[in-house]
């Protein structure tokens, strides 16, 4: 089910609201949880009900794992007799492994094989179940604080809600266990708060607006920059490669949106997942804003455990430079992701090398570089292929320099440099709003404070509810056109 | 305002007017989906779709029996031109940015429910090109006939497109047209009033041409490189229904402004390539693109985009009687035997100008 649906605003959202909240003041607390866990699996099995033993079968297993380490942990007599706790996570990390291996890059396995073996399997076509990446990691992580001692849980039910709590299930936010239960086994959560509630509509509302207005017409020039024209001006390139760097921004941030602030209904708190990142000065600084539930996994499974920064500048490298490749090619079974995660790689090896040598840099030329590195990296993330990529790339470099006819008049001394005049989009089915669209969302993430500030220093007052209520309204009444978010697709 | 005043509010306002608009555009109804209210304001529908208004025209000329199709281009060809010449009642079915997948529904619905004599498609590159596609809605009983789910969606009622054309249905209720159902609709007609304004002398003429045609850049509507197949399937299916049915297919190429075909970026040598199939595997086309006054005369457009109305009388005379009606606009009858020498012809015309 998605966030930007009828069914899912006007039904699911307002059912399982007050059956949750009227099972809490019953005092039947775990009843409510059970609530909360058959209306995650439902929203989960509206998109393909086919996919719900997978996602059933990778819970009770991690569950499995998970509280044997954790009982393996109690008892160190019994851990010496039989398996490792080492060995039991080694299983369990490896089970989820090969679960995303072979949903999620058997056919590119099998393709490269082809090419380098010259062999000839078949494809799968598997169809990649919806939000397995996001369960796969937040169990992983699961198993290795269980591991670390950091966490313990001994009740499927509860386990079960951790991983199936339906406003972070499809796309995130990465969840750790210890910052998710806590919060619903507190007996202040289970009463209804109405300072959560009007801050928690507020930023559905917002992130609703983000996704249905802003993304869903930025989508509408870069799909056709990409995927439809042949070729490019200079301008349209340009404009194809900034719809998709806005259209994921407000995409993936309006989906985080609307995901907390429905958490945040039911008391609670998920943790944010971008902090303005196209205000960020340098690559690092993007990482901590961008995904940030993401950048912390892979700090804390791959990176730490990689040494770090622990075993010398050459190996700190290495290791920056493998995290950022399997971040590439944990978004999608591609060379194009891992050409887009080796660019940051290579992006962050080089800021944190220009540190070591003491150098600095101009805020605003840092932001300038930094934001058009990531405009380009994403091109690759965008891609299908190579060509495609190379295409917006060409046009962005060499494309003819077309302006609005409308301009003609007031430049026309620019012909004499080989300026043209004429339809300037016409390969996009844009025209000048596109650009007024492409400035006025440049100036908006870099000047605007994001939704989760808004939230912060939210008050009820009644500017802000004519506000928001303009703001919902029109959202609603353009989402007639349901249109899936990005990050279901990784 | 406390936060649980806020909250109530907020859904309880929100919900109220989402509500009411909903209930609003049900009751304007501007689709004329449900029929249930029938109000001085609403009476007629939203009349600026003219995929419905032509459906229409067709209830309202029962006779008719020959058809023009195309896109806005050939809202310029004057059926008129056609009932005189063969005394058939002819009706111009062209909507504007029409693909040739819709077309292709009308004419089967056509020649599957009456007697149909004659069917002229005036053919342009993009309503065969793959990628391209209309953003309208065609006729409920179209969709009925052909069991193409129409069954309005809820959400029909609760957007903002359904919101607009409510609030222009009212409009047009309050101040009417005088006549609906012409042999072009409302809209054919306002696109081509300033044309009409400034043809009444030749200085308004002149200064329109300029504007619209000399110095307006062109454009190609077509953004990939390829033909698609299966709208060019349609087309061969039209032909042989039209053989089963002794009905006479005419099939001509839209002519080109030059500067169109001179245009960097330019779909010329897939308009090319479309000529090519339909004379290889359907049937002979006349062409109007051989780099010949029709495409050099500004004159002969109303803009950049679009022939003129005399140019259209011109290409359906000569359509009918193998004669153009202005001498200088006449077009080539592309056939399988010259259609190699023609294409070269045309290249070495291009070359020329350029």
């Amino acid at each position: 089910m998605l966030f930007n649906s009828y069914e899912f605003i006007f039904l699911f959202l307002p059912i399982t609201f007050f059956v949750y909240f009227w099972l809490n003041t019953k005092r039947l607390t775990y009843a409510s949880k059970g609530w909360m866990v058959l209306a995650s699996l439902f929203f989960y099995s509206w998109w393909n009900i086919i996919y719900l033993p997978i996602i059933l079968g990778s819970i009770l297993v991690n569950f499995t794992i998970g509280s044997t380490i954790s009982k393996m942990g109690n008892h160190p007599i019994r851990e010496r007799k039989t398996f490792s706790r080492k060995t039991v996570l080694t299983v369990g990390v490896l089970s989820n492994l090969l679960l995303l291996g072979y949903f999620k890059y058997m056919d590119f396995f099998i393709t490269n094989t082809n090419t380098l073996l010259g062999s000839h399997w078949e494809l799968m076509y598997i169809i990649l179940p919806l939000g397995i990446s996001f369960f796969t990691f937040t169990q992983i992580a699961y198993l290795v604080d269980a591991y670390r001692d950091e966490v313990q849980e001994m009740d499927y039910l509860n386990y079960t809600l951790f991983v199936t709590f339906f406003p972070h299930l499809l796309a995130g936010p990465i969840l750790h266990h210890k910052e998710m239960m806590p919060q619903f086994d507190a007996l202040k959560n289970k009463v209804i708060n109405y300072r959560n509630i009007s801050a928690g509509l507020f930023l559905f509302s917002i992130g609703l607006f983000k996704k249905v207005i802003i993304a869903d017409t930025f989508a509408l020039w870069a799909n056709t920059g990409f995927d439809t024209a042949s070729t490019l001006n200079l301008l349209e390139a340009w404009a194809t490669s900034l719809s998709y760097t806005f259209q994921l921004y407000f995409d993936f941030s309006g989906y985080t949106d609307m995901a907390l602030g429905v958490a945040l209904l039911f008391n609670i708190r998920l943790p944010i997942n971008f902090n303005s990142p196209y205000q960020a000065l340098n690559i690092q600084d993007f990482w901590r804003r961008w995904h940030i539930t993401l950048s912390r996994f892979l700090r804390d499974y791959i990176y730490i455990p990689l040494g770090g920064n622990r075993n010398g500048e050459f190996r700190t490298y290495a290791n920056l430079f493998t995290v950022f490749l399997i971040g590439g090619l944990w978004h999608g079974a591609s060379w194009m992701f891992v050409v887009w995660g080796a660019l940051h790689g290579f992006a962050i090896v080089a800021h944190r090398a220009w540190q070591q040598m003491g150098f600095s840099m101009n805020r605003f030329l840092g932001w300038f570089i930094t934001f058009n590195f990531v405009n380009i990296a994403w091109i690759f993330f965008r891609a299908k292929d190579w060509d495609q990529a190379l295409k917006i790339l060409h046009g962005m470099v060499f494309g003819d320099i077309i302006f609005s006819s409308s301009v003609e008049k007031h430049l026309a001394v620019l012909k004499n440099f080989g300026v043209e005049f004429g339809q300037f989009m016409i390969h996009l089915g844009g025209n000048t709003s596109t650009w007024i669209w492409i400035v006025s969302a440049l100036i908006l993430i870099v000047t605007a404070p994001n939704s989760n500030s808004l939230t912060k220093n939210f008050k009820p007052t009644t500017l802000s509810l004519i506000a928001i209520i303009i703001v919902l309204l029109d959202a609603l009444i353009h989402l007639s056109k349901n249109s899936e978010f990005l990050y279901f697709n990784f | 305002m406390n936060n649980r005043l806020f909250s109530y509010l907020f859904v309880g306002v929100t919900l109220f007017l989402f509500a009411f608009i909903g209930a609003f555009n049900y009751v304007i109804d501007p689709y004329g989906y449900n029929h249930v209210f029938h109000l001085k304001i609403n009476t007629k529908k939203r009349t600026q779709n003219e995929r419905h208004d032509k459906f229409k025209l067709l209830t309202h000329y029962p006779h008719s029996e020959s058809f023009v199709f195309g896109s806005s281009r050939a809202l310029r060809l004057n059926p008129d031109i056609v009932t005189s010449l063969t005394k058939e009642e002819t009706l111009n079915m062209a909507f504007c940015s029409a693909s040739a997948d819709e077309y292709y529904l009308y004419v089967k619905y056509l020649i599957e429910t009456r007697k149909v004599k004659k069917i002229i498609i005036a053919v342009d590159l993009f309503a065969f090109a793959e990628g391209y596609q209309s953003n309208d809605t065609l006729p409920d009983p179209l969709l009925t006939y052909f069991h193409i789910n129409n069954t309005p969606h809820l959400s029909s009622y609760l957007n903002y497109s359904t919101l607009k054309d409510s609030v222009k249905t009212i409009k047009v209720n309050r101040h009417p047209t005088p006549s609906l159902y012409e042999h072009y609709t409302p809209h054919g007609e306002n696109i081509r009033y300033e044309y009409l304004n400034a043809t009444k002398n030749q200085t308004t003429l002149k200064a329109y041409t300029q504007k619209n045609v000399i110095d307006k850049p062109p454009y190609w509507n077509t953004r990939k490189d390829t033909l698609d197949q299966e709208r060019l399937g349609q087309l061969r299916e039209i032909k042989k229904l039209c053989d089963q049915k002794g009905i006479q297919l005419h099939l001509f190429m839209n002519p080109l402004w030059i500067k169109q075909i001179t245009m960097k970026q330019n779909k010329f040598f897939l308009q090319k390539a479309l000529l090519r199939y339909i004379v290889t595997n359907i049937q002979p086309v006349w062409d109007y693109n051989a780099i010949t006054p029709i495409n050099t005369d500004p004159y002969a457009y109303e803009d950049e985009f679009h022939f003129s109305c005399k140019t259209g009388d011109s290409i359906l005379t000569e359509i009918i009687t193998g004669e153009a009606g202005i001498k200088n606009y006449a077009g080539t009858y592309v056939t399988q035997e010259n259609l190699e020498s023609y294409l070269h012809h045309v290249d070495q015309n291009l070359q020329r100008i350029r």
